[in-house]
């Protein structure tokens, strides 16, 4: 059978003169699931927009893109117009940005068949939803986007590009906005449509387990194809081994006792809005040094405010909270943001945002010169000797300023390393990287505080898990010990 | 990488290039703009020091003759050398538009950043006395303060900064609210690094580079009011040349004379045009680092 997407040496060259995409070749049959993984900056985004005419204007196209018997490389905002729904359903990473948040969720599919000037039907929508697994769907599809779950909105956006039963749909990181079980009921449905999936992504494990091919992207270029058994048995490239090493456990969680006690929060609560909305309940908390303690829960469940009474930048409503002598020092608790790019200064140098502790008035005055030398040797333990000191944070990668914002909070040697989501703007390799230097810190004698909604990830970095929801008593997550005698208040009682 | 980022214009890399002039200088418009901007400069330069004609001097011999070689774009009802009158009148309209924008500038960084960063009752209260001269259209309060001051160049500019401040005010207000949450701010006060060299390192440095891009995109839009009152005579007192008051003069003998119209309209779109491409360009280049 014909391909339904061929791509020969296709690459994607930027006005600026940078090609982030390079003679990369593959095609997808009817019916298959032919993925794309690769670490950020691979190119993924890159040729998801291209694969979709979306390239920015300016933006140059090399080689081919036969798509349905047509050569789409040089074609125009018309012809791509003609195609987009027809022959390529497209889903996105983020199911709410995709929608109106003012128009009901069907209007946004019903937007499938009217930009091609065919009339929509509610009935047909509905039966299409339910279908999909959208309980209630005649009903509940008049309500806004923002009432509805991910995963039942991302159902939404699989329904809309699966409209005019298109032989391929795109999805780029369909799932990486949702929770590890939703995504996969999410991709089970994606595969019911019975097109061709092209599927992009940064989580091996995903697709390892969903798609027949597997393509691996490394620096603009294709290193390498396969199934997902042949790549699992016998990677070829080097960067394929460390994308499927980021599925090997963590270095071993510390199983020593650890005597000293840091910071203890006894029936702790918050609330906001003047009392009204309650916040955390009766919570505890413990932590020792040296000792890496992990936050999970959903949102809202007040892991944040939480983490901030911790910090020390909040203060509680009610309860006990005991602190070490060690953290009443300037610059004791260090936080890891979310968002790394953001927790550096965008207009100083990359050495200048880590070397920035170095300078605080309770320390010793240290030469600039100085100050690079030390940030310059906490980059490379950080690994990342190779990049340029002099660069700004929108130079590098997500991961690299991740990395160096670890740097920054190890080299003022602080009590506790706070950190809140410090993984979810990152891809696989990445995420292991942060949880290694991470660890490492810890075993410095650094206790660390993790909020994650990364199971996976918490259960393997994390001694203790701590699980929270709220109005509930919270039990230990899967990777937690069992409560040892001496050992700071463990686990946490939200509610009654 | 989600589908918003899809549609968005892509942001390229950056890489071992910073400064502001030669990414400029790379960016489409940004190079237009900047031709545009430096071939006024000069004109502007030349015409303070050096004009082909005394620009002031009437010579009724030569009255509302039409372009030749010796008076390229013709002469104004007094025989004046109309290139020598916009060479001359260059700098006054430039420059007192980068004067005005320059002092609102400044104004709006220290009153907002002060506002903002202080909280509590300073900011109640400059944010009370912005709200005033806001409520007032800047067109009438400038009017009001030029019927207080009397016509003249130096009022209007004094004017014209009394009605445009508070804006700057503003938006460096809730610039320096969004930068003081960031994260890197954070951690450099959780590093102990003392307020003010956070304000100084951290904070004034982002607000000032998107103060800046706004006050850029306003260059165009005050060349034109400055030329504007000029044209209605609340700006430079004759003989002085400005290129409001050179096409405030032509409109009297338009139908006699219609090139006299071409020289100072054609220079204010000019001006206009290259501060909106400069400001366009800016905005361009500091979005996909600051988003």
């Amino acid at each position: 059978m014909q391909p339904v997407l061929t791509c020969k040496g296709l690459s994607v060259a930027y006005a600026t003169g940078a090609r982030p995409v390079r003679d990369i070749s593959f095609s997808v049959a009817p019916g298959e699931c032919f993925a794309l993984v690769g670490g950020s900056g691979a190119g993924k985004s890159t040729i998801a927009r291209a694969l979709i005419g979306l390239h920015g204007r300016g933006t140059r196209i090399g080689g081919e893109l036969w798509l349905g018997g047509r050569d789409m490389a040089g074609a125009g905002p018309e012809a791509w117009r003609g195609v987009r729904g027809r022959q390529i359903g497209f889903i996105a990473q983020n199911p709410w940005s995709g929608c109106d948040p003012l128009r009901p969720v069907r209007d946004h599919v019903a937007e499938a068949w009217r930009c091609h000037a065919l009339p929509a039907s509610w009935t047909e929508i509905a039966a299409r939803l339910d279908r999909l697994g959208v309980a209630g769907a005649a009903t509940r599809m008049a309500q806004a986007p923002h009432t509805w779950s991910g995963g039942m909105l991302q159902r939404a956006s699989i329904a809309a590009a699966g409209a005019l039963a298109p032989p391929l749909v795109i999805a780029d990181e369909p799932s990486s906005a949702l929770d590890a079980d939703r995504a996969q009921s999410v991709l089970d449905v994606l595969r019911a449509l019975g097109s061709a999936v092209l599927l992009i992504s940064h989580d091996i494990g995903l697709v390892l387990r969903n798609a027949d091919r597997i393509g691996i992207l490394h620096d603009g270029r294709l290193i390498e194809q396969g199934t997902p058994d042949t790549l699992r048995r016998n990677p070829q490239h080097a960067q394929t081994r460390r994308l499927l090493a980021a599925l090997d456990p963590m270095p071993p969680r510390r199983t020593a006792p650890l005597p000293t006690p840091l910071l203890r929060l006894d029936g702790i609560s918050a609330s906001y809005d003047r009392g009204r909305v309650r916040a955390l309940e009766a919570t505890h908390l413990g932590i020792a040094a040296g000792e890496i303690v992990g936050l999970q829960g959903p949102s809202g469940c007040g892991k944040s405010t939480l983490l901030r009474i911790a910090m020390g930048v909040e203060r509680p409503a009610g309860g006990r909270i005991w602190r070490a002598a060690a953290l009443d020092r300037p610059a004791a608790v260090l936080p890891v943001f979310q968002d790394p790019v953001a927790s550096l200064v965008p207009h100083w140098p990359i050495w200048r945002s880590v070397a920035e502790p170095l300078s605080a008035p309770h320390l010793p005055r240290l030469s600039r010169g100085a100050r690079r030398e030390r940030a310059l040797s906490a980059l490379a333990t950080v690994g990342l000797h190779g990049i340029d000191p002099e660069a700004r944070p929108a130079e590098l990668s997500v991961g690299q300023c991740q990395r160096a914002a670890i740097a920054r909070a190890t080299l003022a040697r602080p009590a506790l390393i706070v950190a809140d989501e410090p993984t979810s703007a990152l891809d696989g390799p990445s995420s292991w990287q942060v949880g290694r230097l991470l660890r490492e810190a810890a075993d410095a004698g650094t206790a660390v505080l993790v909020v994650s909604h990364d199971t996976a990830f918490l259960t393997r970095l994390a001694d203790r898990v701590i699980a929270m929801a709220p109005g509930r008593t919270l039990t230990p997550g899967k990777g937690a010990r069992p409560h040892r005698a001496g050992e700071p208040a463990g686990g946490i009682a939200v509610g009654a | 990488m989600s589908l918003f980022d899809l549609t968005r214009p892509e942001a390229p890399p950056l890489a071992g290039d910073r400064h502001v002039l030669s990414r400029l200088w790379r960016h489409p418009s940004g190079r237009a703009g900047l031709l545009a901007g430096l071939a006024l400069m000069l004109f502007a330069l030349v015409g303070a020091v050096w004009t082909p004609h005394p620009p002031d001097r009437p010579d009724y011999a030569r009255a509302l003759h039409a372009p030749s070689l010796s008076h390229p774009f013709g002469t104004d009802a007094t025989g004046r050398d109309l290139l020598s009158r916009a060479m001359d009148g260059a700098h006054r309209s430039i420059g007192s538009a980068l004067v005005v924008l320059g002092a609102v500038f400044l104004i709006g960084l220290l009153v907002g950043t002060t506002a903002g960063l202080a909280g509590g009752p300073t900011d109640m209260a400059l944010m009370r006395l912005t709200d005033i001269a806001m409520t007032l259209p800047g067109l009438v309060l400038a009017f009001a303060v030029l019927g207080l001051l009397g016509p003249g160049f130096v009022n209007l500019l004094i004017a014209l900064i009394i009605a445009d401040w508070a804006w700057y005010a503003r938006l460096a207000r809730s610039l320096s609210l969004d930068a003081r949450q960031r994260p890197h701010v954070i951690a450099a006060r959780m590093a102990g690094i003392p307020p003010w060299r956070i304000v100084w390192g951290h904070i004034l440095p982002g607000v000032a580079l998107r103060l800046g891009i706004v006050a850029s995109l306003a260059l165009g839009g005050m060349i034109g009011a400055i030329s504007g009152f000029s044209f209605l005579g609340l700006g430079v007192q004759p003989p002085r040349a400005e290129w409001g008051a050179l096409l405030a003069e032509s409109r009297l003998y338009f139908s006699l004379a219609p090139w006299l119209l071409v020289a100072p309209a054609g220079l204010i779109f000019l001006s206009v045009l290259s501060a909106n491409l400069i400001g366009n360009a800016l905005r361009d280049l500091a979005s996909p680092k600051e988003a």
